[in-house]
């Protein structure tokens, strides 16, 4: 305070005083807003869980224990995630390699396609592989018809076909997360190894290997907590087989509202969701800071490509098999069955329609009404999201005060920490009004809007960190020395040069939050609907022909606003 | 033995030659550097022996036998080639202990654990790491590192070490010390090196021959002396040392000397220059270097005039800049000479060459 009055005396200009001033208020506030609206769900949530038959016990959790169910759907948990996660890291692993270190033809080509399955919303993903392997999907049927068996092939339904979707839907992650890596890593240590007399294989295997490891391992247990925490794919897939991981149990549970104390029950089998979150991310911190060797980097040398010779044939077979599988029979599928005039019929150009498309824009309210929703959420919550990023990056890497460290954990646990939980959180939360306003959040949009804000506030909070540090604090200095007060060294030097940041962490929140399931599910309410929650119900009504045009839309929408983003800020969004 | 010859050798990225039709043998037991700017292909050049690279045109013969040919498609890899490298980088494997870098090739070799131990023992002596085998590579200054890169690119006692700029990272003070290490180890071990590097200090100071190369090509081989009293052209003149670049006219030969005229300064300055008399037609404009040790400069007192316009002093001698007519010639005094900015002096030129035109 005295230190400002002296600045006043000294010539800063009232506007730039005020403008410090507003910054550090409105930052303190955001930061009340935060842990409000972050800490008090959590609180809430653990105090819950002990709640039964009136007063606070472990009734909730002894009935868990002893409950066979529990044991199983945990065990499902855990063997869908650890054999996804294998099989995407070891798929995302090799094709980063093949990408980064060998001659294989077409890479851009490539580059582009395989990476398409992470821009689409999981469950959309799921939706289509039913198309494709439900009991009278696109490929038994073939199947059927070519061999004449009357049973098909494969069907989707249970624990394999979750594990199928779940490898085809995480192996971008462990791709785009170790592609970095070994394009960077410094050759000349895997040189090195070769002129001490190791072959190329062997050079991999003593040295490209132990060093590559903490980075396969980070990416792994990243992968491993998202399908912990997924909840559309063991949704679509697992429903009709009665076949139940974690979340879609915690979601039945909350849904049952016949079961007294569901709730409580709900929160209680939460917290192994929770325990495990924070154990998997003490873990990655372990790791990653264990390989902080000085690998990357080193001289600007060209990377000396491995030929593959001969092998080039049956690699550039795979990656288009892979392709195949991944990227276009799904979409394919999609595409097929919301052109297709009724559900079974063959596919004939007769047989073809757009009347679903029709149907759905015109014929059924709640999807233009949770078209309406989902934008405006989306874009609201993205809005918002972006300003308070903005001053609390300020505060976080300007100011530096003690709160700092804090913050960042704290916007992480509603990302961390698994959807169904965040939502149950919320309802437990804000169930009942407001103390002062009266008001209820619980079945309004608004609590959709703070639902989606803190879910995402992270993915834009770390964006613009990540931008304020890249630009030194030299830069500002240079203004006011040249005679910029404070307001004018962050309108004409700091905001410039942090802008594409700011847009590009609007666009990173707002394409999930276009799309979002897991909270919208457990959160909406007749008229609130967002786009994720109509799919979905759709779906589960068993409308294929109407579920597969929505999906379409949207994977077309989500789709082109990828390509504007990388056009915008010229370079594909990796996270 | 172990003569390296390097027949045509040509490098083609893209549209740029990075290497150009070099050819050259590196006789047995001979330490030669690479000398030249950043980008004139020296590295690339190196790369291209160990076997990483492989060249667009062009032959290899180690000891006489084939190790890359592009006619016949010929290229033994790196790990065939017995061949100890030491990069830029070091690229010390930084999950390794020291004493694990440097047995690693004596492990691929199958070696006893016995040999091995002995060796790797051995091996550190002679760079002067001993007692540090069980420290991680984190753990270790930037010289150790390097040392632990050189330890383990000579424990397979190979044919030939390539060298790539091993000094470029460390302090000046750390390498003029590892300067005469590596000169000392050279000559106890009678290795053949090839050492790469920019600094032509370094490349004089330790080099048995020095080949000189821009853009590519290999400009000029020969003795450190012969490079620097006979430089084959202006960039030679130029790279090796410090040169005054100056325009002259022939006027004749005479004692196996060209008389030259020095233009662009006050008129009717004589010159004598050593050179090819082939160069030496009366009438040629040719260009002569004059090292700034052979321009004496004293109060003035008639002669060839000039006036101070700059003055440094550095410590071992005073470097001046010296105007005379319109051109700009350096020039030192030893530090108990000093001469100030504005004064008149006279110029004694005692030595300059003629630099051949390409």
């Amino acid at each position: 305070m005295v230190e400002d009055l002296v600045r006043l005396r000294n010539g800063e200009s009232t506007i730039a005083l005020v403008g410090r001033w507003a910054i550090y208020i409105v930052g303190g506030l955001s930061f009340v807003f935060l842990l409000v609206v972050i800490l008090f769900p959590s609180a809430i949530l653990i105090r819950e869980s002990f709640w039964a038959d009136g007063t606070y016990n472990l009734l909730n959790y002894l009935k868990l224990f002893k409950d066979p169910n529990t044991y199983s759907t945990l065990k499902n948990s855990l063997v869908v995630s650890i054999i996804s996660t294998l099989g995407a890291t070891v798929l995302g692993v090799f094709l980063a390699w093949i990408m980064a270190r060998t001659d294989l033809p077409l890479k851009s080509l490539w580059r582009t396609v395989l990476i398409v399955p992470y821009l689409i919303p999981p469950f959309i993903g799921a939706i289509a592989w039913v198309q494709l392997l439900g009991p009278v999907g696109y490929v038994n049927k073939l199947y059927m018809t070519i061999t004449g068996i009357s049973k098909p092939l494969f069907v989707i339904y249970g624990q394999w076909g979750i594990i199928l979707v779940m490898i085809l839907y995480s192996y971008p992650i462990a791709y785009m997360a170790n592609l970095g890596f070994f394009e960077r890593a410094n050759p000349a240590l895997e040189e090195a190894a070769r002129i001490s007399g190791a072959s190329l294989w062997r050079g991999l295997r003593d040295i490209a290997m132990p060093l590559t490891m903490p980075s396969i391992g980070a990416s792994a247990l990243l992968i491993f907590m998202s399908l912990m925490a997924n909840f559309g794919i063991p949704a679509v897939i697992g429903f009709p087989a009665r076949y139940f991981v974690l979340t879609t149990k915690i979601y039945a549970t909350i849904l049952n509202y016949d079961m007294p104390n569901n709730l409580q029950v709900a929160a209680a089998l939460s917290m192994f969701l929770v325990i495990l979150a924070a154990i998997v991310m003490f873990a990655h911190r372990y790791v990653l800071s264990k390989g902080s060797y000085a690998v990357v980097g080193g001289q600007a040398t060209q990377v000396q490509l491995v030929e593959l010779g001969w092998l080039k044939w049956p690699m550039l077979i795979s990656a288009a098999f892979l392709a195949l599988v991944a990227v276009i029979a799904p979409l394919l599928a999609i595409l097929l069955t919301s052109i297709t005039y009724a559900p079974g019929l063959p596919l004939k150009l007769a047989n073809l329609s757009l009347r679903h498309y029709q149907t759905l824009i015109f014929s059924v309210p709640k999807v233009r009404r949770a078209i309406r929703n989902s934008l405006f959420l989306a874009t609201s919550s993205a809005t918002i999201i972006a300003f308070l990023s903005s001053v609390l990056a300020y505060l976080i890497t300007r100011v530096r005060f003690i709160g700092s460290r804090l913050i960042e954990i704290v916007t992480l646990i509603p990302y961390a920490v698994p959807g169904t939980v965040v939502a149950l959180a919320m309802i437990l939360a804000w169930l009942r009004p407001l103390p002062v306003l009266h008001i209820r959040l619980y079945n309004t949009i608004w609590i959709l809007l703070i639902a989606y804000i803190t879910r995402f506030l992270t993915l834009g909070l770390r964006s613009v960190v990540a931008a304020f540090e890249q630009i030194h604090e030299s830069l500002e200095e240079a203004a006011r020395i040249s005679g910029a007060d404070f307001l004018s060294a962050m309108k004409d030097i700091t905001l410039p040069l942090i802008k594409t940041s700011i847009f590009a962490g609007w666009f990173l929140c707002i394409i999930p939050a276009l799309t979002e399931l897991t909270l919208s599910v457990l959160l909406f309410s007749v008229g609130n609907e967002t786009l994720g929650v109509v799919v979905f119900g759709l779906h589960q009504e068993g409308k294929i022909n109407l579920t597969a045009a929505i999906a379409f839309l949207t994977t077309a929408i989500v789709l082109g606003m990828n390509v504007l983003i990388r056009r915008l800020t010229g370079k594909a969004l990796a996270f | 033995m172990s003569q390296l010859q390097l027949e045509n050798l040509s490098k083609q990225f893209g549209n740029v030659m990075a290497v150009r039709n070099v050819s050259l043998t590196v006789q047995d037991r001979e330490l030669i550097t690479f000398l030249g700017p950043s980008g004139c292909g020296k590295t690339t050049l190196l790369r291209i022996i160990a076997g990483f690279t492989k060249p667009t045109t062009g032959n290899i013969r180690l000891g006489g036998r084939l190790i890359t040919s592009v006619d016949q498609r010929l290229f033994v890899p790196p790990e065939k080639r017995g061949m100890g490298m030491v990069f830029q980088s070091y690229a010390v494997w930084p999950h390794m202990t020291v004493f694990d870098n440097v047995a690693y090739p004596l492990k691929l070799k199958k070696r006893s654990k016995h040999e091995i131990a002995r060796r790797v023992e051995e091996v550190l002596g002679l760079v002067k790491l001993e007692g540090l085998e069980f420290r991680y590579p984190h753990q270790l200054s930037g010289g150790q590192q390097q040392r632990v890169a050189l330890a383990r690119a000579l424990v397979m006692e190979p044919e030939i070490l390539l060298l790539d700029e091993p000094l470029s990272n460390l302090d000046a003070k750390l390498r003029e010390g590892m300067r005469y290490e590596i000169v000392e180890l050279q000559r106890r071990l009678q290795m053949t090196i090839i050492y790469v590097t920019h600094d032509q200090v370094e490349a004089m100071s330790i080099s048995h021959r020095v080949a000189v190369m821009e853009q590519g090509a290999i400009l000029q081989v020969g003795t450190p002396r012969e490079i620097y009293e006979m430089p084959a052209n202006a960039f030679v003149a130029d790279f090796i040392g410090r040169a005054n670049l100056v325009q002259c006219r022939v006027l004749g030969q005479h004692d196996n000397l060209i008389q030259c005229e020095l233009l662009y300064a006050p008129s009717g300055y004589r010159l004598e220059c050593a050179g090819p008399s082939s160069e030496g037609q009366i009438g040629r404009q040719v260009v002569v270097a004059i090292r700034p040790e052979n321009i004496e400069i004293q109060p003035y007192q008639g002669g060839l005039a000039g006036t101070i316009s700059q003055k440094l002093y550095l410590g071992n001698c005073f470097e001046y800049i010296v105007r005379v007519g319109d051109l700009e010639l350096r020039t030192e005094t030893p530090p108990h000479i000093e001469f100030q900015e504005g004064q008149q002096v006279t110029l004694l030129i005692n030595r300059a060459i003629l630099v051949p035109t390409e």
